[in-house]
């Protein structure tokens, strides 16, 4: 184990941090109204003006030709740092491709760190942004009080940040997000709903979850408030851990032994629902009977439902207009626009009804 | 006390260091079959047996690794990008299943080839080594997949490997016992198996007596990265799919499965045995604590503890010397 250990420290030495300059953002409150511009061409602030009366949409983030320009301006020979939660999974690879190819198609330099799903990773890559010269980070943060000092840090050093998870808590920058509390809640209500029109409002339900982070068990807190608030008579016999295939695999085989009645599965993501599946269909569960939810709307899921069978639907997080709308707040921030500091992803519930 | 009953207590000890855990795991089994009525049902049992299958498998060639006094801990992501061969060769190259899987074990083989020779030839050590073609694996899973998962009807063709049954029992248990049994022969009648061993024990010496040390590792390293192209192929088979996080997960099962067994982290000693009810009896932790009803939220809890346990029982050995 010294061995391993040694090796664990050697990675542990690469990362580093460098502070570099830009002015932070000015918050205006609920009650204020943002400077009105004169008709000709104003000076550019010195900072964004950070809206907060209203919770803003996609629509707020499109820049104008002007607002690009200035940012291409004063992001010069730095670049956008874009943090995933991983790049293992499909939604969340999407977004960071989809950030990457917005920038791209501005003409902006953007680079990806994987951390892995690996909160003190995130720790290292945003030092590294930084010290690489970054002027923006985009970043899903895996854990808020993990990565909290690290991102203080990174905006104390003038670097603006793009929060595309939890964005009530993002720090000098905008949040863009679909809320893991409303992702578990449309899973909770799509679930519900499916119980209610299928098996008559009863069934028994073990809630796939992943406790190892935080924001994710939010969503399984959400699935069980909002199935119970939709679904009353329901018995939920338990959480188990999910979040990748072999993980729901193996929890519904082993869930499968002590309740064999288990004929819905409320899972806080595509991956870990497929693993439920397999065992569910090895467990010859009646297809017509049985409910599988996820989230996440990965092809693989889409596919399935419009297949018909067990897995009834997923709730669409839209991460490839998360990742443009990601972008396009970089370039408010860097421009120092107008803009408002939350923004919503909107959320569809899919069902096989719902596909074309 | 023990003397006098004709158990001397540094044989006790030795017995405990490399059994120990076996204690521990009946004593979970009585709890489990006093406190649940499905843990002893034979469903049940093969439940455990058939997720125990991909670890124990993959834990043998870290088993032979570690008997040589090195560890790869790239076996995990060899696990998960030899899967991603064996699924894109047959969904997206519609290559025989027969093909896609001895490929993806070739695979598995060559990259083992290479950490053997990292160690051997360039001296590097095994740990650092297998560290960065853990790295290199798991970054070309995910450059090649985008974090897409990989999916099609043509899996359905290796689906056996996993849900099949062969009379009443699972095709991958099956499997399980063949390699067992295979590397219990290899291990304990064939002069690879001594030369393992005596590697382990004494390397100068070994190689003084003439035993090709090198050549040796470098086989061990090449075996163990062929098994866990298997174990790649049978996990691409279970979940009928491939996603670069697929090995992910498999690590720390695989090195507690071998530790927990017995195998002495400076080489040398252990049996194949011990690691085959390891990997069993980790299955029965979490298997057990599903069936009690245990939060998911304390889990990982125990599993540390295990591993302190497993270490703490090594250390024990390693004092006595």
């Amino acid at each position: 184990m010294k061995k391993l250990t040694v090796a664990v420290m050697l990675v542990a030495i690469l990362a580093a941090c460098a502070p570099a300059a830009t002015p932070a953002p000015t918050q205006v409150p609920p009650t204020q109204v943002p400077p009105t511009q004169a008709p000709t061409t104003p000076p550019t602030p010195s900072a964004p003006t950070l809206l907060t009366d209203k919770l803003g949409t996609a629509a707020d983030l499109v820049p104008t030709d002007a607002e690009i320009a200035a940012a291409k301006a004063a992001l010069g020979t730095g670049k956008i740092g874009v943090i995933p939660c991983t790049m293992g999974s499909e939604y969340h690879s999407t977004v960071a491709n989809s950030a990457l190819a917005r920038a791209k198609e501005l003409g902006i330099t953007a680079e990806v760190f994987d951390p892995q799903a690996k909160a003190e990773q995130q720790i290292s890559a945003i030092e590294n942004f930084v010290s690489a010269g970054a002027k923006v980070i985009v970043i899903c943060v895996l854990d808020p009080s993990v990565v909290k000092s690290a991102l203080q840090s990174a905006a104390d050093a003038g670097v603006f940040i793009v929060q595309t998870s939890g964005r009530e808590s993002a720090i000098n920058g905008i949040g863009i997000s679909v809320e893991d509390s409303d992702l578990g809640c449309a899973n909770g209500e799509l679930t519900g709903e499916a119980v209610n029109q299928i098996l008559g409002g009863k069934a028994t339900v073990a809630i796939l979850d992943y406790p190892d982070l935080p924001n994710v068990v939010i969503r399984a807190d959400n699935i069980e408030k909002c199935l119970k608030q939709t679904a009353p008579n329901v018995t939920i016999v338990g959480r188990f851990k999910g979040g990748i295939t072999d993980f729901g695999q193996t929890s519904m085989e082993n869930a499968l032994q002590a309740h064999p009645d288990i004929d819905v599965v409320a899972s806080i993501n595509d991956a870990g629902a497929y693993g439920a599946l397999t065992a569910l269909q090895a467990a010859k569960k009646d297809p017509a009977k049985t409910i599988i939810v996820g989230i996440d709307a990965e092809a693989h899921a889409l596919e399935l439902i419009k297949a018909g069978g067990m897995y009834y639907g997923t709730i669409d997080s839209n991460p490839s207009a998360t990742g443009v709308m990601a972008i396009n707040a970089a370039i408010k921030l860097l421009a120092h626009a107008t803009v408002e500091k939350n923004i919503k992803v909107d959320i569809v519930k899919i069902t096989k009804a719902t596909l074309p | 006390m023990f003397s006098r009953a004709g158990i001397k207590p540094q044989k006790l000890i030795e017995i405990i260091g490399e059994n120990g855990f076996i204690f521990i795991f009946i004593l979970w089994v009585v709890v489990l079959s006093l406190t649940t009525d499905t843990f002893l049902k034979s469903q049940n049992i093969f439940t455990v047996l058939r997720q125990a299958a991909i670890v124990s498998i993959v834990a043998i060639g870290e088993m032979l690794v570690m008997l040589l006094g090195g560890m790869d801990v790239s076996l995990a992501a060899l696990l998960g990008f030899s899967g991603i061969v064996a699924v894109s060769l047959m969904v997206k190259f519609d290559l025989s299943p027969l093909l896609a899987g001895l490929a993806s074990v070739l695979v598995g083989g060559l990259i083992g080839f290479l950490n053997g020779v990292l160690v051997t030839k360039v001296k590097i050590n095994s740990v650092i080594a297998t560290l960065g073609m853990m790295y290199v694996l798991n970054g070309m899973a995910l450059a090649y997949t985008q974090g897409k998962t990989i999916v099609g009807p043509q899996l359905d063709q290796i689906g056996f490997l996993s849900r099949g049954y062969l009379g009443p029992v699972p095709v991958p248990v099956l499997l399980m016992f063949i390699f067992y049994v295979v590397f219990y022969f290899v291990l304990n009648k064939t002069v690879f198996g001594a030369y393992i061993y005596a590697i382990g024990s004494n390397e100068k010496a070994s190689w003084l007596a003439g035993i090709k040390v090198d050549g040796m590792k470098i086989l061990a390293f090449s075996v163990a990265g062929l098994l866990a192209g298997a174990g790649g192929l049978l996990q691409a088979s279970r979940q009928g799919s491939a996603t670069s996080s697929m090995g992910n997960e498999f690590l720390f099962p695989i090195l507690t499965a071998v530790i927990l067994g017995g195998i002495s982290l400076s080489g040398g000693k252990g049996k194949i045995q011990n690691t085959l009810i390891a990997a069993v009896f980790l299955m029965t932790i979490t298997n057990g604590m599903v069936l009690l009803g245990i939060s998911l939220y304390v889990q990982s809890i125990v599993s540390g503890v295990i591993l302190i346990i497993a270490l703490s029982l090594d250390r024990l050995r390693y004092r006595q010397r």
